[in-house]
């Protein structure tokens, strides 16, 4: 059985459908990221699951017991927020008692000391006891959050975009912090999100959502390679998606062509920018460079193709031999890296 | 702005209001210390002989405790009320809340002498004598806007991500308000009941419609006033002027440290990037 069953739970705001009928299982000790964009109803449903938000349809259980009209004091979740919310009349100490002392089992003092040091340990700011929440960073103030979730030893951790208000460099630092918090306790994360790099590097699980509906629940490799809609293919990693016709196992592509067997008719062809090869101009696909972007690893073109309304979204490894705007090229589809999606 | 204020005229202008402002009370300090009887100048030098004369006079004492026993009952009972509405009207979203706030705020615009008037035929109508109850009542409705003014000028920027915290981590909702809202408003009630304290305490108007046989230290001047200008109430005065200010000046602190607290504390919302 799975420690949160979610059944049909619609959110209705006025005239706003936030969620769309959502049925999604959590099993046990799983990283499972809700990801999409803004206002696609991720954060509302992980509000739901807090107890945040009372759903107006549907059902919430968690570890067998029905929790949909529960208060979020009642349930066996916590949360970390999307800003780092310290208790500013408490120091960090306090802040990571704060919901062992509510508990119905009052832990004694020594107790509670003990475990306040274990969760500091587990985010790595041994010694940090009596500080203020203004003596700390933001990346700091996010982890006295994270150990003041988990010292509760909840069932499931929410996180809502933790990470978001953090910047670039402390962020990297946090997902190694944050892989490694759900490997040593065990717990089940859930883990809200609108940067798919995060979520590819993060979730044993990813729910893509958009409109208040869950698009595709895959591990993040499938998610990838297999992406069930164009909207999750332009989302997670911004894979071209083209809009094309299959006449008799094959796409016309500038010029050239791409053999594909599966379906027939329109379709939607999705490659991957960095798994198409550039060629010396002559046979195949022929396109024109329109942009070169450096990226460290390797270059991103963008190139315009005879036909295609969007550029082709190109990127090839630094080993290969740089281009300037204007050149011709070839281009090199390997079908094995194309998929093609039913367009009606 | 400095090279302005350096302008002779602007100087001699600053001074003549500074000293319009001032002087006065200076004036009344000055001569509550005065050896002689004597209100003009020149001064004859230091005593405390009229603090000594005001000080073991039994209306005096009495009206001082009067003042003294309105102004706690205002402030705790402004307390209580005013906390109880300004957290329910913090809580109040959409329309409904600028409605509501107006309502409670209205009664500052209001003349004292409207609000005594009103409150003496209210009284007697519901059969209340007039007494130092009727002046508490009086003085709540007075000072209660004020109260309320303040203290949701505060709870509007409470941090609401705050309170989800706590109920999350197991609080129930009188758990949350004791053990995070609470701490974090203190400060300013304890700042809003020195002000409603000494608003109360030499508050004249509306007492002067609503007091029975009772006085009050305003009422005590006013009536020393009438018969002939004693020395002894500008010792009276200093006294008010100084419990006054020290209520002021604690409410100012109160609410300046709260204030660093709280910007010290938790990232500003929208503010983007933290390092």
């Amino acid at each position: 059985m799975s420690l949160i069953r979610l059944q049909d739970v619609r959110q209705q705001y006025g005239e706003v459908r936030a969620l769309d009928g959502v049925s999604l299982d959590v099993e046990e000790g799983e990283f499972l990221t809700l990801l999409g964009p803004s206002g696609c109803g991720k954060t509302t449903l992980l509000r739901v699951i807090a107890g945040f938000i009372r759903p107006t349809e549907g059902s919430v259980v968690i570890d067998g017991a029905d929790v949909t009209g529960a208060p979020a004091h009642r349930r066996p979740v916590n949360m970390v927020f999307q800003r780092p919310t310290l208790f500013p009349h408490l120091d960090v100490a306090g802040n990571i008692a704060f919901g062992l002392k509510l508990e119905s089992r009052r832990p004694s003092k020594g107790e509670i000391a003990e475990r306040v040091a274990e969760a500091l340990a587990l985010v790595r700011l041994e010694g940090y006891e009596r500080r203020r929440a203004h003596e700390l960073s933001g990346g700091q103030m996010q982890r006295v959050a994270l150990a003041r979730a988990l010292v509760k030893r909840p069932k499931v951790l929410l996180l809502d975009e933790p990470l978001s208000a953090l910047d670039l460099k402390i962020r990297l630092g946090m997902e190694v912090e944050l892989r490694r918090v759900h490997r040593e306790t065990g717990a089940t994360f859930v883990y809200v999100t609108h940067d798919q790099r995060e979520a590819l590097a993060l979730s044993d699980r990813i729910a893509v959502f958009d409109s208040g509906r869950i698009i595709q629940l895959d591990a993040p490799d499938l998610v990838y390679r297999r992406p069930a809609d164009p909207f999750v293919a332009r989302f997670v990693g911004d894979a071209n998606v083209l809009s094309v016709e299959v006449r008799s196992g094959a796409v016309a592509l500038g010029g050239g062509s791409v053999a594909v067997a599966e379906l027939d008719g329109p379709c939607w062809l999705v490659v991957r920018p960095e798994t198409i090869a550039l060629g010396a101009a002559g046979a195949g696909i022929r396109g024109e460079v329109v942009d070169v972007a450096f990226r460290g690893t390797g270059t991103a073109y963008r190139l315009r193709i005879e036909g295609l309304e969007e550029h082709l979204k190109v990127e090839v490894p630094g080993s290969d031999p740089p281009r300037s705007i204007g050149d011709a090229v070839s281009v090199v589809v390997d079908p094995v890296n194309c998929l093609l999606l039913r367009r009606s | 702005m400095t090279d302005r204020l350096r302008s002779p005229g602007t100087m001699i202008a600053t001074l003549i209001v500074l000293t319009f402002l001032y002087a006065p009370l200076m004036i009344v300090v000055l001569f509550s210390f005065h050896s002689s009887g004597g209100l003009s100048l020149p001064f004859e030098g230091f005593s405390l002989r009229w603090y000594e004369d005001v000080l073991l006079k039994d209306e005096f004492r009495a009206a001082a405790l009067n003042s003294l026993i309105v102004a706690v009952a205002t402030s705790v009972t402004t307390l209580l009320v005013g906390m109880l509405a300004s957290i329910g009207l913090s809580k109040v979203r959409g329309r409904a809340r600028p409605v509501l706030g107006a309502l409670f705020f209205v009664p500052l615009t209001l003349p004292g002498l409207f609000i005594g008037l009103s409150l003496l035929v209210w009284f007697s109508r519901i059969g209340l004598p007039p007494s130092l109850a009727t002046v508490t009542l009086a003085h709540v409705v007075y000072v209660f806007p004020y109260f309320i003014l303040i203290l949701m000028a505060v709870l509007t920027r409470l941090d609401p991500t705050l309170e989800e915290t706590a109920a999350d981590l197991g609080a129930n909702p009188w758990q949350v308000f004791q053990r995070v809202t609470l701490p974090q408003i203190w400060p300013i009630m304890l700042a809003a009941s020195c002000l409603t304290f000494a608003l109360s305490f030499d508050e004249f108007i509306i007492t002067f419609f609503v007091i029975g046989s009772d006085s009050t230290l305003p009422m005590y001047i006013w009536s020393q006033l009438r018969r002939t200008v004693n020395p002894g109430i500008n010792v009276i005065s200093t006294l008010l002027l100084a419990i006054t200010m020290i209520l002021w000046a604690v409410a100012f602190i109160a609410l300046l440290r709260s204030e660093r607290r709280r910007r010290a504390s938790v990232p500003e919302a929208g503010k983007g990037v933290i390092a």
